[in-house]
């Protein structure tokens, strides 16, 4: 398939094993997962239904919410943390960081200020001086050139404004912090094609030649299909099948329950 | 149906949209173009989410010019936004309702009915605060309260983003069919272009708040949208 197999070594990236995690909303059960591990494949997709429990499980994951039962434990080298119970500054220092779903709005800094707050460990900084602090803003420049020139944003001191271009910068935003375990929910809908193909291009490239991996949960799945090593197939709460794309392609629960037939076609 | 002309558009004192003209008749008018190009405010300038700055707009013969939003939906034209687009605190079925207050009861069961099995996810699930919802089941919700309004226009603002492969097509087949049963015109901004397309009679790709070209859908290929989107 990928030289996935070879390149990643999960013992610098880590690898997320899921216990019997259950998530409960009043008496509605969300998430029911038996036991998985998630990062053992330099890009992984977890894909399935509108609410099957994707959001759900990445905000288990990074502790947005938290288990109603069960747990999940992060292996990383030596260390055996238990996710469950740590906060999310935690997590940052652990370099396990998301994207999210719905749109954020970062509004009232320009893109360029977006990129220097990321790059900056704010409990060093003093942040009335973090915008116009030359030093600064000197760590961060060759990376804000790679991104402003990468994704060509046509006005850089402006602001991140329309829906894609607000995608666009929370995905770098999550990048410049230099994650180990990336988990990104939805990161192309609402972009078009050729910046989309930009974003998984980079993912492609940062997991090949940093210690870096990646969960993408998406619906577009030309892209799933293109870039995962391993996907895994969630409906109702629970994760139904695992595999590689081909694997997954032809199964039938997955047509029936996530497909449909036209699409397949 | 629809007019525009020398249209001039944006943000308190910033001007995004540059001297828009175009007509929409009875058809699925697709809206391209890059991230940023001005397809969200497009939509917000026709539904009257923001002040025109300068240039007409009638809608069947009538000056819309200075309408507010509430005034342009009660003449017909109803409006999903990219964003925010369900009240949280509200249950789904409420959310439904709320864009059928001029329809009378029976009448509003048989929409709610109708929208529920366009949408049969959306049953389950009829009575919990739209608020708790999964990113797709809202959009679901968004596009199953403007198909409350009967619109006679209806604009849809990436109305496909966050929906399974699925749904995608559900949606699409629904705006189809709506556009052929109820002869409601559709104007829909959206970064699927290949199944937009697909429904779509006409496309009007836009680039840095001007019109880069309008054409028929079935005379455009992906290296002809590529160029609009690259400019
Ligand atoms: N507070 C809540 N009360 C009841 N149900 C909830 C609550 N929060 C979430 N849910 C339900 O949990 C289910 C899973 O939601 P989740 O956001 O994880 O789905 P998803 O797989 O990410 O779907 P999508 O592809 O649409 O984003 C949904 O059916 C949702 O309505
Ligand atoms: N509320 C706002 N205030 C000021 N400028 C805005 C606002 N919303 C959008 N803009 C700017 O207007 C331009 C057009 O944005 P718009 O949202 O219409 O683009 P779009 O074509 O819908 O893009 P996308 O594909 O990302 O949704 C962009 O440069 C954007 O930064
Ligand atoms: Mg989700
Ligand atoms: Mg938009």
């Amino acid at each position: 398939m990928s030289a996935c197999n070879t390149c990643k070594d999960t013992e610098k990236t880590g690898v997320l094993h899921i216990k019997k995690a259950v998530k409960r909303f009043g008496g509605k059960t969300v998430v029911n997962v038996e036991d998985i591990r998630i990062g053992t494949h330099c890009i992984e997709g977890l894909i399935g239904p509108n609410g099957a429990g994707k959001s759900t499980l990445i905000n288990l994951m990074t502790q947005k919410l938290s288990l109603t039962e069960g747990e999940i434990i992060y292996y990383r080298g030596d260390e055996a943390i238990n996710v469950s119970s740590k906060n999310l500054n935690t997590l940052a220092k652990l370099n396990l960081v998301r994207s999210n779903q719905i749109i954020q709005d970062f509004a009232s800094l320009t893109i360029v200020d977006s990129m220097i707050l990321a790059n900056t460990d704010l409990r060093h900084e003093k942040f009335y001086k973090l915008f116009n602090d030359k030093e600064v803003r000197e760590a961060a420049q060759e990376k804000i050139d790679f991104y402003l020139d990468y994704f060509h944003f046509d006005f850089p001191e402006g602001h991140a404004l329309s829906a894609g271009e607000k995608k666009l910068l929370d995905i770098i935003r999550c990048l410049i912090l230099n994650p180990k375990f990336l988990l990104l929910d939805e990161p192309t809908a609402g972009l078009p094609q050729d910046q989309s193909d930009k974003v998984i291009d980079l993912l492609q490239k940062k997991t090949a030649e940093e210690d870096m991996c990646v969960l993408i949960v998406e619906h577009n799945l030309d892209l799933i299909w293109r870039v995962c090593d391993y996907i895994h197939f969630m409906a109702d709460g629970q994760i139904l099948i695992q595999g590689t794309p081909d694997e997954i392609k032809g199964n039938e629960t997955v047509n029936k329950k996530y497909i449909g037939e036209e699409s397949n076609a | 149906m629809l007019k525009i002309e020398n249209v001039v558009s944006g943000y308190g004192e910033v001007s995004v949209l540059q001297d828009i003209s175009f007509e929409v008749g009875h058809e699925v008018f697709a809206i391209l173009g890059a991230n940023g190009a001005g397809k969200t405010t497009l939509m917000k300038t026709i539904a009257k989410a923001i002040p025109l700055m300068s240039g007409s707009m009638s809608f069947e013969g009538e000056d819309i010019a200075g309408e507010t939003s509430y005034e342009v939906a009660a003449r017909g034209i109803a409006f999903v936004p990219q964003e925010h687009n369900v009240f949280p605190t509200l249950t789904v079925l409420e959310n439904l309702s709320v864009g059928s207050t001029l329809l009378d009861k029976a009448r509003k069961n048989e929409k709610i009915e109708e929208v529920l099995n366009t949408f049969p996810a959306l049953k389950a699930i009829s009575k919990q605060k739209a608020g708790s919802l999964s990113g797709g089941e809202a959009q679901m919700v968004a596009v199953g309260r403007a198909l409350m309004q009967e619109p006679k226009l209806l604009l849809l603002d990436e109305p496909s983003a966050g929906l399974s492969p699925l749904y995608v097509d559900m949606l699409f087949s629904k705006i189809a069919d709506i556009h052929k049963e109820h002869k409601v015109s559709v104007l829909v901004a959206e970064q699927n272009a290949v199944k937009t397309l697909r429904v779509a009679n006409k496309a009007l790709i836009l680039t840095l708040g001007k019109i880069h070209m309008i054409e028929d859908a079935d005379k455009l290929d992906e290296s002809v949208i590529k160029e609009g989107y690259n400019i």
